[in-house]
Formats: C-alpha cells, sequence, structure tokens
C-alpha cells in the first residue's frame, strides 16, 4: 500500500508540474502575442473598439457597449459637437454579451465612465456555457485571442514595448451613408408576450450592472431604433429584467416618431441598422439625454480636451465625402 | 451538447469528469458509469430520442436471446432426432429463426427509415405524383433524427446476424448490450464496431493504464491537430466555392474539390482518432476507421482503407450472403465453366457489389448525389475488375513492371482524382450541381487562378495554404511510418520525460497558434453525424 | 491436400499456396477469388460453406482451408 500510495502521489507531483509548466509557457506567449499596438493590423481588422485604449486617461465619461446596431447609431463626435460630452463606442458586430463583458473591463482599466450604456440588442443573443468558459479562458491566455497574429508577426517586435495610443477620430463609431429604405408598418405593436430570456444572458447583464455600480458609474440599457431587430416582445423581456436589477432602460424604438426616424430614408439596410442620417437623428437625442440625466461636464473649452476638437474637425471632413 | 467531439465541453469538461469518476469508483460500479454517462451523452444532444436507442437494444436483446434459445432447443432435438431426419430439423428450426432475424431487422431498419429517409420518400413521391399532372402533394415531413442512429443499427443488425450464424452466443445481460451499443466515444460517427470487438471489455471496468493513458491522449492530440488546424480552416473556403462555383473557373473549382477531399480525411479521421483515443484512455481497443487511403493504388483498395468498418460490415452482411445466396452460387459455377476463373466469378460477385454499393450510397444519405456516389464507386471498382487481365497483358507487352515506382505512383494520382471528383458529387449541392462543376473542370481550367490571387479572395490565403501544408506533411510522415507498421506514438512514450515533455507542449502550442479558431473562424460540423 | 492445392493454384497461379499463411491478411486472395474458390470447394467436397465461416482465420492457409473442410464434412 505504501508503493502505491508513494506512486500515486509521485504520478500527482508529476500532473501539477506539467500543467505549472503549461501555464507558464501559455503565459509567455500570451505576451508575445498580445498586440504591440492598438492599431490593429493586417489580421487584426483596423479595431475601432480598442481605439478607446488610446484615449488620455479618465477623460471618457460615456461608454457604450452592444453589437452593430451601437456602431451605427451612436456617433460620440456629434454628441461632443452639441454637448460636449466625451463617449466612445465599444462595439463589435454580432457582439456576444461575454464581449461587452469584456469591454466593460478594459474600459474602466484607465477611464472613469460615469455612464455605460449597453445596447439591449446583443443581449439576446444566444451563447453557452462552453463559450462562456472558453472566453474566461482565452481573457486569461490571451494567445488563444491573438494566435492568428502569427501571421503578421516579425522576430524584432516580440520584445518591443506596447504602444497603446492610436486613437480613432470617429471613437468607435462607423459611418454608412447609404440608403435602403423599407416602407414599414408599425413594428411596435403592444402585446403582453415576452421573448425568453436564457438565465446565463441575464446573469450576465446583473453582473455587469453590480461591476458598473462599485466603479461608481450607472449601467443604463438602450434599445437602438431598429425595426427589423426589435419589437415589443424584447421589449418586454429589457423592461422586466431592468425592473429586476433596477436598471435605467430606455427604448428609442417606442420614441422613434419623436425621433423623426423615416424608415425609406434612416436605414442601409432595410430596417437592420440605421445610416447615417439615422445616426444623426439618434446620436442627437443621445446627447441631450446623456447630458440632462447624469450632469456630464461640457469640456469643450477645456484645454485638456483640445484633441476632441481637432478630432472633430478631421471627423466631418471624413462624413461629408 | 454539441455533436462535436472536437469541441472544448468534450475535451475539458466531458471526458475528463468521467475518467476522474472512472477512476474513483470500484472496478464493479465502472460500466455502469460509462453507461450512464454514454446515455447522458445521448441525452445531451438528441433528448427524449434516446428511446429510440433504448428500444433498439431492446429489441436485440430480446430477439438474441430468443435466437438462443431456439439454437438450444435445436440442438436438443438433434441429440435424439427420433424419426426426423437431422436435415428437417434444421430446416423447421432455420425457418423459426429466420422469422425472428426479420422482425429485428424490421424493427431496427424502420426505424432509421422513418427517421431518414421519409423526408426523401415522401419529396420523390411528391415529384411521381407531379408528374401525373396532381397537385396534391403530401407535406414533407421534417423532424431531427436521433443523433448517430445510422451507426448504432449497424451495430445492432451485426450483433443480430452474428446470434443468428452462430459467431457469438446472445447476451443475457442487458446493459452490457446496452453499453456495447451507446458506448460514448463512438455513439456519434462510429467506427462501426461489432459484439466480439468491444462488447467484453467495455463491461470488465479495467483500471486505467498509465501508458492506454498517455497513447489515447496522444492520438486525441493528433485528431484534434487534423481537425481545427487543416479541417476548420478549409472550411470557409470550401462554402463559398461551392455555393458559388457558377462564379469561379475549372481551376478554382477543382481546388476546392481537393480542399474538400481534404477536409472530409481531415474531419473524419481526425474524429476518429479522438473516438478511438478516448476509447483506448479507457483500454477499449477500437476497430481502426482509416489506413492511410490516399495510398490507395484502386478505387476498390481505396475502400478497404477509408471508412473500414463500414465496408467490412458491407461485406460480411451484404456482399458475402449475396453472392453465396442460391442463384448466384450457381451463376458462378457456371459461368467460371464458360469464362475462366477470371470472369467467372465477376458475373455474380457484381451484382453483389451493386446491392453494397447501393445500400453505401442510401446509408449515406436521402438523396440521389448519394445513391450516385455508390453507382460511382461501384462502376470504377466494376470497370476496374473488368479489365484487370487486359491491363495485366498489355503490362506484360510494354514490359511494364507493375511494382515499379512510377507506376504506382501513376495509380495513386489516378485513384485520389478519381475520389476527388466523387467527393464533389457527394458535397455538391444537389446531383445537377455536381455535374455543373465537372463540366466546369473539364471546360474552363484557368490554372493562373490559382496563384494570381482569385483563390486567395475566397477565404484563405497564402499564410493559410502553407500552414495547411506543413501540417498535411506531419499527416505524411505519421502515414508512412503507420504503413511501415511503426507507432510514433509508443516511440514518444518510451522516451524519457526530458524528451517527452517539450513533445507535448510543443503539439499543444502548435494547436493553440495554429489551429483555426475564435473570430474569423467557423468550424466543420461533424460530417458523419448526420448519416 | 493435393486436390486442394490443384484448385487454389487453377485460381490465383504463381502463388505458393503450401507455406504461404497470409492469404488474406495480405490481400492474396481478394473476394472475387473467394467466391469462385468458395463454389469450387463446395462441387469438389460436397458441402455447403456458410457465410459465418468466411472469415480470414479460415481462409489464410491452405492448411486452414483444409481443416475447415473436414470440419464441414464432419457435421454434414
Amino acid at each position: 500500500m505504501g508503493v502505491n500510495l508513494k506512486k500515486i502521489l509521485r504520478r500527482i507531483m508529476y500532473t501539477v508540474i506539467f500543467f505549472a509548466g503549461l501555464i507558464v509557457i501559455l503565459l509567455v506567449s500570451s505576451y508575445i502575442f498580445t498586440p504591440k499596438s492598438n492599431k490593429g493590423g493586417s489580421v487584426l481588422k483596423p479595431s475601432y473598439e480598442t481605439g478607446l485604449l488610446g484615449e488620455n486617461k479618465d477623460t471618457i465619461d460615456a461608454v457604450i457597449i452592444g453589437d452593430s446596431e451601437a456602431y451605427s447609431a451612436y456617433s460620440p463626435m456629434l454628441m461632443w459637437k452639441n454637448n460636449g460630452i466625451t463617449s466612445y463606442v465599444c462595439s463589435t458586430a454580432a457582439q456576444q454579451l461575454y464581449w461587452s463583458d469584456n469591454f466593460l473591463h478594459e474600459a474602466f482599466e484607465k477611464q472613469k465612465p460615469k455612464v455605460v450604456i449597453l445596447e439591449t440588442n446583443a443581449i439576446f443573443r444566444k451563447m453557452t456555457y462552453a463559450d462562456t468558459s472558453a472566453n474566461r479562458i482565452s481573457n486569461m491566455f490571451s494567445i488563444f485571442r491573438y494566435h492568428d497574429r502569427w501571421k503578421d508577426m516579425k522576430l524584432k517586435s516580440i520584445g518591443r514595448k506596447a504602444d497603446y495610443s492610436w486613437t480613432d477620430d470617429n471613437k468607435g463609431f462607423r459611418c454608412s451613408s447609404s440608403v435602403n429604405g423599407v416602407r414599414q408598418r408599425k413594428y411596435m405593436k403592444y402585446t403582453d408576450k415576452t421573448r425568453p430570456l436564457p438565465d446565463i444572458n441575464r446573469r450576465y447583464v446583473s453582473k455587469m450592472a453590480e461591476y458598473c455600480r462599485k466603479n461608481g458609474a450607472e449601467l443604463v440599457l438602450v434599445s437602438t431604433p431598429s425595426s427589423k431587430n426589435w419589437n415589443y416582445q424584447k421589449h418586454n423581456a429589457i423592461e422586466r429584467l431592468a425592473k429586476e436589477q433596477k436598471i435605467k432602460y430606455v427604448d428609442l424604438n417606442l420614441i422613434s416618431d419623436q425621433l423623426h426616424i423615416d424608415w425609406l430614408s434612416d436605414t442601409r439596410d432595410r430596417g437592420d441598422h440605421l445610416n447615417y442620417t439615422g445616426a444623426t437623428k439618434v446620436s442627437d437625442f443621445m446627447g441631450n439625454y446623456l447630458a440632462e440625466n447624469f450632469k456630464l461636464k461640457d469640456h469643450r473649452n477645456d484645454k485638456a480636451y483640445s484633441k476632441w476638437n481637432s478630432a472633430l474637425q478631421r471627423y466631418l471632413l471624413s462624413v461629408q465625402k | 451538447m454539441s455533436a462535436s467531439y472536437c469541441s472544448l465541453l468534450y475535451l475539458a469538461a466531458f471526458l475528463p469528469a468521467v475518467i476522474l469518476l472512472y477512476l474513483i469508483l470500484p472496478q464493479k460500479a465502472r460500466p455502469i458509469l460509462l453507461l450512464a454517462a454514454s446515455w447522458f451523452f445521448f441525452w445531451s444532444i438528441s433528448g427524449t430520442l434516446i428511446i429510440c436507442l433504448i428500444f433498439s437494444v431492446f429489441v436485440i436483446h430480446g430477439i438474441g436471446l430468443k435466437l438462443d434459445g431456439l439454437k438450444s432447443e435445436r440442438d436438443e432435438k438433434l441429440k435424439n432426432p427420433g424419426d426426423r431426419s437431422k436435415k428437417e430439423i434444421k430446416a423447421e428450426y432455420q425457418k423459426y429463426m429466420r422469422r425472428f432475424l426479420a422482425i429485428a431487422i424490421l424493427l431496427n431498419i424502420g426505424l432509421l427509415a422513418f427517421y431518414k429517409y421519409m423526408g426523401f420518400t415522401v419529396c420523390n413521391i411528391n415529384s411521381v405524383i407531379k408528374l401525373f399532372g396532381c397537385k396534391a402533394a403530401i407535406d414533407i415531413p421534417s423532424y431531427a433524427a436521433p443523433i448517430g442512429i445510422s451507426f448504432y443499427t449497424m451495430q445492432a443488425m451485426a450483433y443480430i446476424f452474428d446470434v443468428y450464424r452462430e459467431k457469438i452466443k446472445a447476451d443475457r445481460n442487458f446493459f452490457r448490450l446496452a453499453l456495447f451499443m451507446s458506448f460514448f466515444p463512438q455513439i456519434v460517427e462510429g467506427p462501426i464496431c461489432r459484439y466480439s470487438d468491444t462488447a467484453i471489455a467495455l463491461w470488465e471496468g479495467k483500471r486505467i493504464r498509465s501508458n492506454d493513458f498517455l497513447m489515447g491522449i496522444q492520438r486525441i492530440s493528433f485528431g484534434v491537430m487534423k481537425k481545427i488546424i487543416v479541417a476548420d480552416r478549409l472550411n470557409i473556403v470550401i462554402g463559398n466555392i461551392y455555393s458559388g462555383y457558377k462564379n469561379y473557373d475549372g481551376a478554382i473549382v477543382a481546388a476546392s474539390a481537393v480542399f474538400y477531399a481534404l477536409q472530409l480525411y481531415m474531419e473524419f479521421s481526425g474524429t476518429m482518432d479522438i473516438v478511438i483515443g478516448s476509447a483506448e484512455i479507457f483500454g477499449i481497443t477500437m476497430p481502426e476507421n482509416f489506413s492511410q487511403p490516399f495510398f490507395s493504388k484502386t478505387i476498390s483498395e481505396f475502400w478497404k482503407r477509408w471508412h473500414i468498418t463500414l465496408g467490412t460490415w458491407f461485406r460480411d452482411y451484404i456482399f458475402y450472403p449475396a453472392a453465396m445466396s442460391k442463384p448466384l452460387k450457381k451463376l458462378t459455377t457456371n459461368a467460371r465453366k464458360k469464362l475462366g476463373n477470371h470472369f467467372g466469378p465477376l458475373a455474380s460477385s457484381s451484382i453483389a457489389l451493386f446491392c453494397v454499393w447501393l445500400c453505401n450510397g442510401i446509408w449515406h444519405g436521402a438523396g440521389w448525389q448519394y445513391i450516385f456516389y455508390g453507382m460511382y464507386h461501384f462502376s470504377f471498382i466494376l470497370v476496374g475488375n473488368i479489365i484487370e487481365p487486359f491491363v495485366i497483358s498489355a503490362a506484360q507487352k510494354l514490359h511494364i513492371r507493375r511494382t515499379c515506382k512510377p507506376y504506382v505512383i501513376m495509380q495513386t494520382v489516378r485513384t485520389f482524382i478519381i475520389v476527388c471528383i466523387g467527393e464533389m458529387f457527394f458535397n455538391a449541392h444537389g446531383l445537377r450541381a455536381g455535374f455543373e462543376m465537372l463540366g466546369k473542370i473539364l471546360t474552363d481550367f484557368t490554372p493562373s487562378s490559382l496563384w494570381n490571387g482569385t483563390l486567395f479572395k475566397l477565404g484563405i490565403d497564402k499564410l493559410d495554404i502553407l500552414i495547411i501544408c506543413v501540417a498535411l506533411l506531419i499527416v505524411l510522415s505519421v502515414s508512412i511510418t503507420k504503413e511501415k507498421k511503426i507507432s510514433l506514438g509508443k516511440w514518444i512514450i518510451s522516451r524519457p520525460l526530458y524528451v517527452r515533455i517539450p513533445i507535448y507542449y510543443s503539439i499543444i502550442l502548435f494547436i493553440a497558434i495554429f489551429g483555426a479558431y475564435g473570430t474569423g473562424y467557423v468550424p466543420v460540423d461533424p460530417m458523419y453525424a448526420n448519416f | 491436400m493435393e486436390k486442394l492445392i490443384e484448385i487454389l493454384e487453377d485460381i490465383e497461379p504463381e502463388v505458393d499456396f503450401t507455406s504461404c499463411k497470409t492469404l488474406i491478411d495480405d490481400h492474396i486472395l481478394d473476394s472475387l477469388s473467394i467466391i469462385s474458390l468458395i463454389a469450387e470447394l463446395e462441387d469438389e467436397f460436397d458441402i455447403t460453406i456458410p457465410t459465418v465461416e468466411i472469415i480470414p482465420a479460415n481462409f489464410n492457409s491452405a492448411e486452414a482451408m483444409l481443416a475447415l473442410i473436414n470440419r464441414l464434412q464432419e457435421e454434414e
């Protein structure tokens, strides 16, 4: 028995040593594979969402997180122009809630936003426990996230210091001027029915709200106008969630008349996403909403924010094209 | 749970959990654990359809015992034949046994047909109705089939045939039979095991030996490499070309045909590596499903090396019984006298082969392109058989040694091309698309589009091709060692730790860096899970 | 035995059937030759070879075949 026990213990020891070594190797390679710049590259497409990392410390007051609905509808530069508030859109196509959670944490690394807006379309996106655990592993060992960078890594750059100073003039907004309208019947027809929301998604939202509270910010749920993706069942689901979690909720679809959204001219893909004219209307509203409800300061005449004014000039030029 | 073995859920959660419990539990409880884990696995994919699986086990268990009972009754009577001749008694019991065999087959095939071929049948009935100008078409039913039904049905029938033929004794233990049928690594995509292969070993609950464990893990890693470095990396480009083949020239279409053949092999054999490796951890030796198929010199040889357990199943339960049936045997004897040794048996074996390939096509799926796929391979094997003597004599006249390297290479390349074209039809969106793609390859072949950048816009770039080539080289060298009957796995585990550990770390890093996973990639669905 | 070897050589000339023990495993006898072989054996030795007996172990060598034939003749 003694010999046997010894053998088992030795095996356990070997296993532990093996995994310890593996962790070290993964950490080292993660360090090597983590991008040395936040500008992106040929493999990591120009990453608008990582532009936030280049902003000066504690200068962003509002962060908008979500999927393509968010980056098509909210233009931080317009809100700067109208209200002088600094915001950033951390959104990616088909964003999963666990990415949203990643972005939230990333945002608080260098910034102290007072408001975090979570666009609600992504809340319904299906995810599995396997997905979220894979995401957790990638957070620990970023090699799993950036492994594809082998394609454009150079030996020279391996030891180089990271330079995260690139900023995006659009602040995460992606402008589309194309028009592909749709004759819209009323898509927000009242109903009692509720779109079911999986537990795992619900928990992620409450986790994010909790995180914001702890860090002195408020999470707000906002539904962006989209005649294709939104309806009253989804509205009910989010409203209930917001009540449970004591989170503010604004559904712009319900007041799209008030926003003067015209589905014939304000969408680029038949009601799925807004185009630039739609984004202007939504951003005008959102700028006022944020300034009034959260007392966000007007920084337009603050010297420390002069970069925003010059970015605005470039932004306006690029939008005109 | 998704149906893929190459997933985090299976490899990092389910399998380790089962292994851990297996280590802790006493020997007697281990088979129960495996059965519970297998049923849980099945349930997590197909839910309540697990009833179908249990029903199948129930049927073959009951009928197996009945057949065994009839056999012992017959043997009793044969000892005291009384006034009846032995032949009479044998014939009488054979009749009874056949009846029960037929019931078992009908129930099993019936379930399979219900789930897999209903849509296809109704669809074809509809088109016949349309031919007569009526509009009264039947609704095409659509429902999910229990996962792996094509595979476990084959196992069930092999079992019942073997009991009928007295090759094995029927199993009294329902749960042992159930574990043989539903063992979780093999349930989704095979290999199709025989009762004599795995059932007894599965029920023993032997302790996990460290060598088996390491060999299993190594085998699994090899499979994961094939799947996520090659098969998944090719997925997007194949999807693009197959769905939009009309926009590309023949060279691109031909490339996609080669890509698909490679992907199918890497996906299927990679999954088999994971499956067989998983079983190996528990000390279970499963039959191999692949034996370096692309080294085949003829189509007939290809099918002895590709999806082997399916091929041997058809050989044992369709080909020989058909060829040995009375009318065909008579045909063989008569034809042999007139036509000689080569062409004599050819007639009856061709008929038997036709049955095999018809079944093979239908087994792969309900659709005309699968039946075409079966007939395609059948005709190549048939033609190969017919012209073989002429080829031999021609080679002699021309003084070509049929074993010399250039000749063998020519044969291997030719076989590869035939296989690629076959798989192209297999994957094309319908038979018509398959022919159009073939037409493109034959008439509109512009090789330059392979390197002038056209190909690289379709979801694959030069570096992707490079890494695929590296992975293929690794697979090729492993294949060559296997062909020479050297086990690379055994070589690795017999190395000292300071050699072995770096090897393990490099394999893990290689997969982590060069795997086609994460944003921008779409993993292939398990290709054989839906058959 | 001689009769058996004669049959075998008739079907597949150029093979040394007296010594080879891997006729099936090494693909010397393929399914085609097995079919004609079985037809011939059944004729010659007046037996019926059931399908279940068509396994490599029974056909890998001339001796194995002979053993099979003897067994089947006894059972008749």
